[in-house]
């Protein structure tokens, strides 16, 4: 273990030296254990897609059953941002996904269709197309197709509120609309009736797997294309480094640690406690906020919880599963400090003594400028091409009934 | 005492009603051979106690803590129904196509959907169409009993909600958070509501302690589901599909309710479920963790005494498979007709 990461240390610094001489392949094998291999392929093509990914991405794992078409990535682009894709015509995926905040909406939780809120943050989308598990804590959800029942058709809460009713009805309404038939049948051109769920769901999962984020100031860097500040660097190396030690968990080019893609070998799917609670020293996390264990009721998975991608992280807050950490600052003070001490209230523990905590998150002695670099670092990993791509904006007029719009 | 039929006999009833109703497209051949296969219809019924249980009238003395309650739903999966003949041995009903059972390979599956969408179970999740039979066929023979599970089979439990075959597509027997199906979703609401306690937290060398908090809910939820389901991946981490195409998933816990009437005659008797009897050691005034109710949950509070009625074993600590067989489950029963 000890090798492997001081391997992966020197690897990236090596990049980090040859700066331009970077292109090709970057073997990335760090990341908690689990090896992958990372090849730049940008020319992979299936059908009439064509792949355009930043240098040193591997080629998205695409569900045999769902291939990637440049028509359904059109629908499903459309069927994001429109609102009519709810129950009620009032909430588009896009409303709880917004494009300037990496996909996420900035909010602890987000409001549905009908009023419940969710009971986790929403996540954001950038890379989703490489990642194997899709939410806060669900090893069961292991596709973008199936992750979709979620949000649609959840009863408890009630997000996109999709039921038994109003499934027809939003048919139905699609169906009415002559921008769908034309879309449908173009992206699902073999079949004689296209507008049904199955092919809702897989056009929006196409869409959301180009929402590809690899411009950043960092990937900039590493192509030989910029340079970073002091400060940056210094955040580098101790982000990369074992007094940080930030990497273990947020170390792929992903900057997480589930990664997917058409050539993995080996997968896992770790999950971590990482300290946020400690109900009265039971080790136990809040309901219905236990991470895995809500799934598996086993208790070494208390709290067990996803790492989430780094990338664009500047605009991805508020933290935590449950947002109940606002800022950077506040999530490296969280970490320094090996875990969070709630002294009073219903959820109070101190959360740094919780027993199935991660090995990983001990106290750490970082002084007010190792922190101000680890986060001037943490912001060079912001795409703003990403953030403001119109290949990935509401395809919509702003004024449009169907465009979605902030709650 | 066993009460014995000759299905011959039955049968000639069965057909007519099934030549009916032959409008569901599957239009039986009616063969003259002793070797030939039965009709069978197999009634369900709802009831509390020996009073039938439908939308809009309460219900009276539900759970430990006898209380009147409102149903608001009532539906629930019967997998691999079978009647077990006068040598002791379950033969397999064979399924008609329609839109309430399906089968797939050796498995099959109806939906028994006794909610109709009005009175206290009007809300726009529910829906108007009822089920209250299932129907198929036997080969010839003298049959005295009845086996089936209250579940959706492993294999069928994890398919697509919005692409399935139904009756696997109703989007309110989805589970999307085991990646399954409610297997039974029994809710009623009881009068006075639910008093939801958040457990006390104790104090530690650090922090205070926090004592309970309450609060009052409406709904008293019973979801049977499969717990502990993760999908199986090769090592590409691609999910794993079986032969016929469904996902490929493993549950530490089935949470399927096995039963059998020993004795029953489809002509004359119903399978009832009793809700009553479901809900008999559990005080439904009450809830202390988790959803109100029981959702399955390993350690949801609620559950065990649920469980224990139905005989299956509950929680994280054990197999979640139906014990012996589900032998001294009273919560299905066979009742006239």
């Amino acid at each position: 273990m000890k090798q492997r990461r001081r391997g992966f240390f020197v690897k990236l610094s090596a990049a980090g030296a040859l700066l331009g001489a970077l292109a090709g392949v970057v073997s990335v094998s760090g990341c908690g254990g689990g090896g992958v291999s990372v090849n730049d392929t940008t020319t992979a093509a299936s059908g009439d897609w064509r792949w355009s990914l930043p240098a040193g991405f591997p080629v998205p794992a695409v569900p045999a059953d769902n291939p990637m078409s440049t028509a359904k990535v059109d629908l499903g682009r459309y069927l994001f941002y429109d609102k009519r894709l709810s129950g009620n015509g009032t909430l588009a995926c896009a409303g709880c996904h917004f494009q300037d905040k990496a996909f996420t909406d900035g909010l602890a939780v987000s409001k549905g269709s009908t009023g419940d809120f969710t009971h986790r943050s929403a996540q954001h989308l950038g890379n989703v197309a490489y990642s194997p598990t899709l939410t806060w804590a669900n090893p069961s959800l292991l596709t973008l197709e199936k992750q979709m029942e979620v949000p649609l058709f959840s009863e408890n809460p009630v997000e996109m509120g999709l039921n038994d009713t109003t499934k027809v009805q939003v048919l139905q309404r699609l169906t009415a609309l002559p921008l769908y038939q034309e879309k449908f049948a173009a992206a699902f051109a073999a079949q004689a009736s296209p507008i049904n769920w199955q092919n809702i769901i897989r056009a929006i999962a196409s869409f959301q797997r180009t929402l590809i984020t690899g411009n950043s100031r960092y990937d900039q860097f590493m192509a030989g294309k910029t340079a970073l500040t002091p400060s940056e660097t210094r955040g580098m190396n101790l982000f990369f480094g074992e007094k940080a030690e930030c990497f273990h968990c947020h170390g792929s080019f992903n900057f997480n640690d589930q990664v997917v893609h058409a050539s993995t070998r080996v997968l896992e799917l770790p999950f971590s406690n990482t300290g946020l609670f400690n109900l009265g020293g039971t080790g136990a996390f809040p309901e219905p906020n236990r991470g895995v264990f809500e799934l598996s009721g086993l208790p070494k998975d208390m709290g067990m919880f996803r790492a989430p991608s780094l990338r664009n992280v500047e605009v991805t807050a508020p933290y935590t599963h449950d947002g109940s950490i606002a800022t950077l600052e506040g999530m490296l003070d969280f970490y320094a400090a090996g875990g969070r001490n709630i002294t009073s209230g219903p959820n109070a523990g101190d959360g740094r003594l919780n027993p199935h905590k991660s090995d990983l998150i001990s106290l750490i002695k970082l002084d007010a400028q190792e922190k101000a670099d680890i986060i001037a670092f943490l912001k060079t990993l912001t795409d703003h091409d990403f953030l403001t791509k119109p290949a990935l904006s509401s395809p919509f007029p702003a004024a449009s009934s169907a465009a979605s719009s902030a709650p | 005492m066993t009460t014995y039929f000759n299905l011959k006999t039955t049968a000639i009833t069965l057909i007519s009603a099934a030549a009916l109703s032959a409008c569901g497209g599957g239009s039986d051949t009616v063969a003259s051979t002793p070797a030939a296969d039965q009709a069978v219809s197999i009634q369900f019924a709802a009831v509390n106690g020996s009073t039938p249980v439908k939308c809009g009238t309460r219900l009276t003395g539900l759970g430990s803590t006898p209380v009147a309650a409102d149903l608001t739903d009532l539906r629930f999966y019967i997998t691999n129904v079978a009647l077990i003949n006068d040598k002791g041995v379950a033969v397999p009903v064979t399924l008609k196509s329609n839109n309430w059972q399906l089968t797939q390979g050796s498995e099959t599956v109806s939906l028994i959907d006794l909610e109709d969408a009005s009175g206290s179970c009007a809300d726009a999740t529910h829906t108007a169409d009822t089920n209250a039979v299932i129907t198929g066929t036997v080969p010839a023979g003298t049959y005295v009993g009845l086996k089936a599970s209250m579940g959706v089979p492993e294999t069928l439990n994890h398919t697509d909600v919005a692409s399935a075959a139904a009756p696997l597509d109703v989007t309110g027997m989805g589970w999307s958070w085991q990646s399954g199906r409610k297997m039974a979703k029994i809710e009623v609401n009881p009068v006075g509501g639910i008093l939801k306690t958040t457990a006390a937290v104790p104090a530690t060398a650090t922090t205070p302690a926090v004592p309970a908090s309450t609060s009052t809910v409406s709904t008293f939820y019973f979801h049977l589901g499969s717990t502990g389901c993760t999908a199986k991946v090769d090592s590409a981490g691609v999910a794993l599909k079986d032969a016929a195409g469904n996902p490929v998933y493993t549950c530490s816990n089935p949470n399927v309710m096995d039963f059998t009437l020993a004795s029953f005659d489809p002509a004359k008797q119903q399978v009832a479920l009793d809700i009553g009897q479901l809900l008999k050691t559990t005080d439904i005034t009450q809830d202390n963790g988790g959803p109100p109710g029981c959702m399955s949950g390993a350690t949801d509070p609620e559950c065990p005494t649920i469980f224990s009625e139905m005989k299956v074993a509950f929680g994280s600590g054990s197999n979640g498979l139906s014990i012996n067989g589900g032998s001294g489950q009273q919560v299905f029963k066979a009742v006239t007709k």
